[in-house]
């Protein structure tokens, strides 16, 4: 397979999220095409990851762990920098869409990243001999996962919608503070966690495969935020709608 | 004889200490040979892209990569069974009530 493939349909994916955002007719069936791309991917994936792949000189066949582990964690990240974004601009501009696109993105980057530090933890047992280890990235991860869980529940403890909504918005601004530590802990401290890879130092195969998978998981989460946001804002607009006797036209 | 307790008592830690040296150099020695030779049975890293660069060092642990595509396929089905579960009723699939 060219080397170039995730590349290409990762352009369409991101060209397809462009296109949901800005052109509302978009939106009635790009989550079928998200849904339809992940499908297939996903259907491919364990031959290029279990088999295709090369596997790595030091870690052997437990390496294939990362093509499902790196993914899901950028997904997680990617999903609280739309909630901190969503944040910011409900606080600048009141609106039940940002509001409901921020409660998505926090939920679904909570699953994304307890699925992806629980495969870390798999994938530390037979590399450092242990599960768990409270070194630098491995503990931001925690706090990341724990904050955004009280994010969630503040949501949920909070029963005016505009007060849970900004309440909960300067709240996403202050728990994303953790995620650039996250992201930089193991550059910036001597964390038994490896630094980032990059194109330059890894095999070919192995980068291809690993595009592919964040292709596949992006598709996925595009799935996952649009439904939950449906979720959201349909529960919104059941609480923010005057009662049936105050609607216009009513009488 | 004072003098003489307190030269056989140098020389017998001298006769120690020499002894710990050698035995340090011959663990030294040994720990060296053996980190060569693991190096040797490593496969030499690849030159060109896509050639299989060896089993590992690392043996198995397919258990481990199973348990993850485990883990993820349940993660997958169960929340997406949640999400299906909270479904607003009466809406078309996507539009969130905007379009």
């Amino acid at each position: 397979m060219p080397l170039i493939t995730p590349l290409l349909i990762l352009v369409g994916v991101v060209g397809l999220l462009l296109a949901h955002a800005f052109v509302p007719s978009v939106r009635r069936w790009s989550w079928k095409a998200f849904l339809g791309i992940a499908v297939v991917m996903f259907l491919v994936q364990p031959y290029l990851a279990l088999s295709w792949a090369p596997p790595e000189r030091e870690m052997g066949e437990v390496q294939r762990i990362m093509y499902m582990h790196v993914p899901q964690v950028w997904m997680a990240l990617l999903a609280l920098t739309l909630n901190f974004c969503c944040s910011v601009a409900f606080l600048l501009k009141k609106s039940w869409v940002t509001d409901a696109l921020a409660e998505a993105s926090a939920e679904v980057g909570v699953y994304f990243g307890a699925v992806g530090v629980t495969l870390g933890a798999i994938w530390a047992k037979p590399t450092w001999g242990v599960y768990w280890d409270w070194d630098p990235r491995l503990t931001t991860a925690a706090i990341m996962i724990v904050i955004y869980m009280g994010y969630l529940t503040l949501r949920r403890f909070v029963e005016d919608p505009e007060k849970r909504a900004t309440w909960s918005s300067v709240m996403g601004i202050i728990s994303y503070v953790d995620l650039p530590v996250l992201w930089f802990s193991v550059k910036w401290w001597n964390s038994l966690h490896q630094v980032q890879s990059s194109p330059k130092t890894v095999d070919p195969d192995m980068t291809m495969v690993l595009r592919w998978s964040a292709t596949m998981f992006l598709c996925l989460l595009s799935v996952f935020i649009i439904h939950r946001f449906r979720v959201a804002y349909a529960a919104r607009q059941a609480e923010v709608a005057p009662p049936e006797a105050l609607a216009p036209g009513a009488a | 004889m004072a003098l003489w307790l307190l030269q056989l008592a140098g020389d017998v830690a001298q006769v120690a200490a020499d002894a710990g040296v050698q035995a340090a150099q011959a663990a030294a020695d040994a720990g060296t040979t053996a980190a060569q030779d693991a190096a040797q049975a490593l496969p030499p890293p690849s030159s060109t892209p896509g050639q299989m660069v060896g089993r590992g060092r690392l043996v198995g642990g397919w258990e481990y990569v199973w348990a993850s595509y485990i883990v993820t396929w349940t993660g997958i089905v169960l929340y997406a069974l949640s999400l299906w579960v909270r479904r607003p009723k009466g809406e078309a699939p996507g539009t969130g009530g905007r379009s």
